[in-house]
């Protein structure tokens, strides 16, 4: 993965796009091009990443807010 | 070691930002390795957190078993109460693609859902000199003498 380019891609994927996987965990593929997959809870989706047979190293999981929020200090949990 | 921030476009203008469109975070891509099953995630740098802290479900996802790991309360922005935060030795991984640095560290997980995993004092930023450089959205990451890994 060149971090790079991630960074790169990721700034430029469409908003709106992003926005259908709202309130869940996504799996960025390794150039930030595409959504490999969403779910939910994010230790089932690290487990479908690892059985899809990808890098686990490579794939980066991040949580997509549901709702624009503003956060006020980094500890803030996701709200239910 | 320079990261550029992470831009999150919003919905609606920033009123304190003078209407714009997108905020930006310093949040930057860490790995967690020393299992057989090593996990990426987005981490924001800092400076307020006491500790470096994941979500139990990334200790899951590494196959670290936090039964009998020594545990603390925390307490997190948001949260009334202090939550249980346990801790497990694990090795940290960034690079800018130019650099890449690796340590030891001891960090906490905690059984709450983070927006992001906090690299805070302990275990990260203590080995780095951090210049935020909010006008530009670029952060400098610079390794102290004590830093106790290797870079490459």
């Amino acid at each position: 993965m060149d971090v790079a380019i991630f960074q790169e891609n990721r700034a430029r994927f469409p908003a709106e796009k992003l926005a259908q996987f709202a309130g869940k965990y996504v799996a960025w593929s390794p150039d930030a091009t595409s959504i490999l997959a969403a779910d939910d809870d994010e230790l089932r989706l690290s487990a479908a990443i690892q059985r899809a047979g990808h890098n686990s190293a490579e794939i980066l999981i991040a949580f997509v807010p549901a709702e624009e929020e503003v956060l006020l200090g980094g500890g803030l949990e996701i709200s239910e | 070691m320079k990261f550029p921030y992470m831009a999150i476009p919003t919905r609606q203008p920033v009123p304190s930002l003078g209407g714009r469109l997108v905020r930006h975070s310093p949040v930057v891509p860490v790995l967690l390795g020393g299992t057989a099953t090593p996990q990426l995630r987005d981490g924001l740098l800092d400076t307020g957190a006491d500790d470096t802290v994941f979500s139990d479900a990334v200790a899951a996802a590494l196959g670290i078993d936090l039964s009998h790991a020594e545990q603390r309360s925390i307490a997190l922005a948001g949260r009334p109460q202090p939550i249980v935060c346990r801790y497990a030795p694990v090795q940290l991984r960034i690079s800018d693609g130019v650099e890449t640095f690796e340590w030891p560290a001891t960090v906490g997980f905690v059984a709450g859902r983070l927006h992001y995993a906090l690299l805070g004092q302990a275990g990260f930023l203590q080995y780095f000199s951090a210049e935020f450089d909010g006008g530009n959205h670029i952060v400098t990451l610079t390794p102290k003498p004590s830093f106790p890994g290797r870079r490459f």
